[in-house]
This record gives structure tokens, sequence and C-alpha cells, in this order.
């Protein structure tokens, strides 16, 4: 692991460096695939999206620093989950080439197969539900709400307020909330 | 913090204080501590979060981030054109090439100067007087006459 900050990184991968690229993929994969996933609600679209983002933190490291427009003087991360979720919205929007992945997301073999297929179906509701919100709020649930993200990191993401996503999540929670309703008795009995 | 602000709170963030505004923590902790209806408030907001954190989604392999790297950097990276600064006019200050002008510079001075002095010594106009600017302007005008 390469002891340096995210944008010390940036400026090595600028020069061509292939080490600090595999270091800066690696930190942040799992999150853009996560956002991207609940963004397009595909784990197939999740996975382009990311190697479309990497590919374009590759080929445009040279000048980030020096971009103009939207990306002038962002933080990595913030660079990056724009494109990211600007990438997944565009998908989004596409004529569905694939729906919400029937499949799933994989099972864990230690559990009772039962158990594991409550908790998956419970898990593919709760997609279909975030899956179901408009892109904004599915957006600013993905940021704040699973990645952990401040709502001003997502405000600067989402080029909106503060206000503005905090608004986009009570309209998100509230949704889901009708839209689950039906889901939390299950759940509960579910849930260990 | 009033409890409607409270109850806006966890219905952006949801039950985790890691999620809320940083500024809000301490104000929300200080209702959470004497309000028996913000802790029921809590509870139900936990709950639904856990519901939706039901939906994990699972980590991303090192084939896939192996499959980006060699992807991603196949690609040349885009370099933004070099615009070369103008090239400053390149001065020749070699003598074989100036004395031709410096001889010719040379020249003017001294015939300047030749001009110069004989024009301003006394009697150097023709009768031997000097022309005085002021006597031809008054001639002029008693002429009734033109300067021009």
């Amino acid at each position: 692991m390469i002891d340096a900050t995210d944008e010390e990184l940036m400026i090595r991968i600028g020069n061509g460096d292939r080490v600090a690229f595999g270091e800066l993929v690696r930190r942040h994969l799992n999150r853009a695939v996560a956002v991207a996933q609940r963004v397009t609600g595909s784990r197939g679209d999740a996975e382009e999206i990311a190697q479309e983002a990497f590919l374009r933190v590759w080929t445009k490291a040279p000048s980030w620093r020096s971009a103009e427009g939207e990306y002038a003087g962002a933080r990595f991360t913030t660079w990056l989950h724009r494109v990211v979720v600007n990438l997944g919205i565009d998908r989004k929007r596409r004529p569905a080439m694939s729906a919400l992945e029937a499949a799933g997301d994989p099972v864990d073999p230690a559990e009772s197969a039962l158990r594991s297929l409550e908790k998956a179906q419970l898990s593919r509701r709760v997609a279909a539900a975030v899956a179901a919100l408009p892109e904004r709020q599915r957006a600013a649930l993905a940021l704040c709400f699973y990645e952990g993200l401040s709502n001003r990191e997502a405000a600067d993401i989402l080029a909106l307020s503060p206000g503005a996503v905090e608004s986009l999540l009570v309209r998100a929670r509230r949704s889901l909330r009708e839209a689950l309703a039906g889901v939390a008795a299950e759940f509960l009995e579910v849930s260990p | 913090m009033m409890i409607w602000r409270f109850r806006r709170l966890i219905a952006a963030y949801g039950a985790d204080p890691a999620r809320w505004p940083p500024g809000q923590r301490v104000r929300a902790d200080a209702l959470l501590a004497r309000s028996v209806k913000a802790r029921a408030l809590l509870a139900e907001a936990r709950a639904f979060d856990a519901l939706l954190l039901a939906d994990a989604k699972p980590p991303a392999d090192e084939p896939l981030a192996a499959a980006i790297i060699a992807r991603a950097t196949a690609v040349p990276q885009e370099r933004a054109p070099v615009i070369a600064p103008p090239r400053a006019v390149a001065l020749d200050w070699s003598l074989a090439r100036l004395w031709p002008q410096a001889l010719g510079l040379a020249a003017a001075a001294v015939l300047g100067f030749v001009i110069g002095w004989t024009d301003l010594l006394p009697g150097s106009v023709a009768g031997g007087d000097a022309i005085d600017l002021a006597d031809v302007l008054d001639a002029g005008i008693d002429d009734g006459g033109s300067l021009l």
C-alpha cells in the first residue's frame, strides 16, 4: 500500500505511474461500483461504469488539476463520484438493455438455504424499491446513506446545496418507507 | 434542537449519528438525553436503517480491479497540447553584419554636427548678420503680407 493522498497519487498517475494508478483503483473501486450499482440497479452496468470512470482517471490524470469547468479544483473523490453518478444516470436513462438483475447478489453458503433465500429476496425487494426512486434521490441516498459521504460532499458531487441534498434524502426515505411498508414485518422475522 | 428538527434529521440521514451533519450531533444528543419522544423516533429510524442495509452490495473483486488497471493503462494518456511560447526574434549582434549600419549612423551624426555647428556661428549667413526671427516676423506684418 502506498502512503499517499489521492491527490498525490493523481500527480504520479499524470506522469504515467501505473503502480500509483493500481493503488488508486483498489482504494476506490468498491465504493465506485456500489454507488454505480445503486444508481443503475445493475451490477453489470455498475462494473462497466467503474471501468469507464477509472479509464477517465488514467487518461485525464495529466491535466485533471488544471481541468476547467465542473471539475475545477475538486477533490479526487468528488471528481470520481461525480463521474460515476453522471455515467450511472446516463446509463439509467437509456432504453432498458438489462433490467434489474433477476439473479441478485450471491448468497453466503455458510447460512442455511432457506434463510439465505429469504435474505436474498429481501435484498432484492429493497434494491427494487431504491431503483424505483427518481434518479437524484437515488444518487443522494447512495452517496450519503449507503456510502457514508457527508451531505456537503454529496452536494458537491451532485452540484446542489446541502439543504437540497437533505430534501432529496427526506423524500427518498419517505418513498422507501411507503414502498417497503409490507416488508418490514418480514424483515424483523428474518433478521437475527 | 427542537423535536421537529430532530425528526427531519433522522428522516434524512437515518439513526446513525455518524451520518448526521457534524454541527448538529451535539444538539441532537442533548435532545435525546432529555426527550423520550426523540429516543422513540431514533429507535424507529434504526429499524428502518437495518431494513435498507439488507441490500448490501458485495465488494468488487480483485479480478475486476486487475482488468480495469490493464485496460486503462493500455490507453495513452491525454496530454494537453503544449503551447510553445512565441519565439524571440533572434538578434544578430555580430560586427560583420552591423558595420554598414554603424558607418551610416556615424556619417549622419558627423553631417548633422557640421550643419548645426555652421548654422549656429554668428556671421555664417551671407551679409555677416545673423537673421533674427523677430525681425522677419515684424517685416511680414508690416508689409501686410503673409508669412506663408
